[in-house]
């Protein structure tokens, strides 16, 4: 079975991090949509309520899930804490029940939690930089930087130079 | 129609500047003012709406905020823009982002409120640059060749204890 088959028989299966309707959520869409190859996706969204609780890509959704952000604008230090806890708990369970091969967030804090729990389950991970995010990274991508959770990160540089 | 967006957080300068600027034109403008507190009364406005690309699509000018989602949205349709970095926001990054987006002749980067009414004029003639935005070109290809290891694809052994974790999961229908 040549490479081309192999993909088409197995799909790859991506957890997808930082949805809700905003930057992130749209930037995530785009990378997705160009992706050729079949995808099974496993999709958290977040926010108050979830955020927007939309998808426009073509790929199979296998499974969504909504979650509360675990540091939303106006939270104190001590309920992100808490919400950062309570998220890492729901992406061990999200998971260890879907297994995907790759978690892929974009710019959002919640990646922190499932990169995190996604170390423990030997899952690998993307980061993508917000591309608004110029000449630094967020807080975010400084942290995952920093603790080196994610396999790869992809940042304003990696398209900057086209 | 000349449609105005502020994106998901408050852009109070931006809506005052062209409701003021409203008096000045017959053409009509709605402005999407998400929880500002300024309420326009010389144009038409609304909150926030699901159907957003619908407004994008009768536009002839569209002046939003300098977020991604609004940005890259618009982009794709082809309709000229003029946006506006919100300095409310953490670092001041849609700055970065827009200046970088202006250089490649994508939108045209309102840097100071008073030029807006100029810049409107100037609009005309601008030729907004509309092929595909192949920003994200190295993750797509990183994501297509991403080989799926059988060995990896094998749960580790505490995966199933880590399943019965007591987290409560929202699951939701999209």
């Amino acid at each position: 079975m040549d490479s081309n088959n192999q993909r088409a028989a197995n799909p790859l299966s991506i957890c997808v991090i930082g949805l809700g309707g905003g930057g992130y959520h749209a930037e995530a869409e785009r990378i997705l949509s160009a992706v050729n190859r079949p995808l099974n996706l496993i999709l958290i969204f977040a926010g108050p309520d979830g955020g927007i609780l939309k998808w426009s890509g073509k790929q199979r959704i296998v499974s969504s899930y909504k979650v509360r952000s675990p540091m939303l604008i106006g939270d104190s230090y001590l309920r992100g804490f808490f919400g950062m806890i309570n998220n890492f708990y729901q992406a061990l369970k999200i998971l260890s029940i879907h297994q995907p091969d790759l978690i892929l967030g974009v710019g959002s804090i919640q990646s922190l939690p499932f990169f995190i729990a996604g170390k423990l389950l030997r899952v690998r991970s993307f980061y993508v930089e917000s591309i608004t995010r110029i000449s630094s990274l967020s807080t975010t991508g400084k942290a995952i930087s920093r603790i080196g959770l994610a396999d790869e990160i992809y940042t304003a540089q990696s398209w900057n130079t086209q | 129609m000349i449609f105005v967006t502020v994106g998901s957080f408050e852009f109070d300068e931006l809506a005052r500047k062209m409701d003021e600027l409203a008096l000045k034109t017959t053409e009509e403008i709605i402005i999407q003012i998400a929880n500002g507190s300024y309420v326009p009364i010389n144009c038409k406005y609304f909150k926030t709406t699901n159907t957003i690309k619908d407004y994008y699509e009768k536009a002839d000018l569209i002046i939003s905020h300098g977020g991604t989602g609004t940005v890259l949205e618009v982009l794709e349709l082809g309709t000229p823009l003029i946006s506006l970095a919100n300095p409310s926001l953490k670092d001041n990054h849609q700055h970065e982002f827009l200046e970088l987006m202006e250089s490649r002749n994508f939108l045209i980067y309102c840097r100071n409120l008073d030029d807006l009414g100029n810049l409107i004029l100037e609009k005309r003639s601008f030729k907004t640059r509309t092929n595909k935005i192949d920003f994200y070109a190295k993750i797509v290809h990183d994501i297509e060749s991403f080989k799926i290891s059988q060995s990896t694809k094998k749960a580790p052994f505490h995966a199933k204890i880590l399943s019965r974790v007591p987290a409560k999961l929202k699951k939701i229908q999209i």
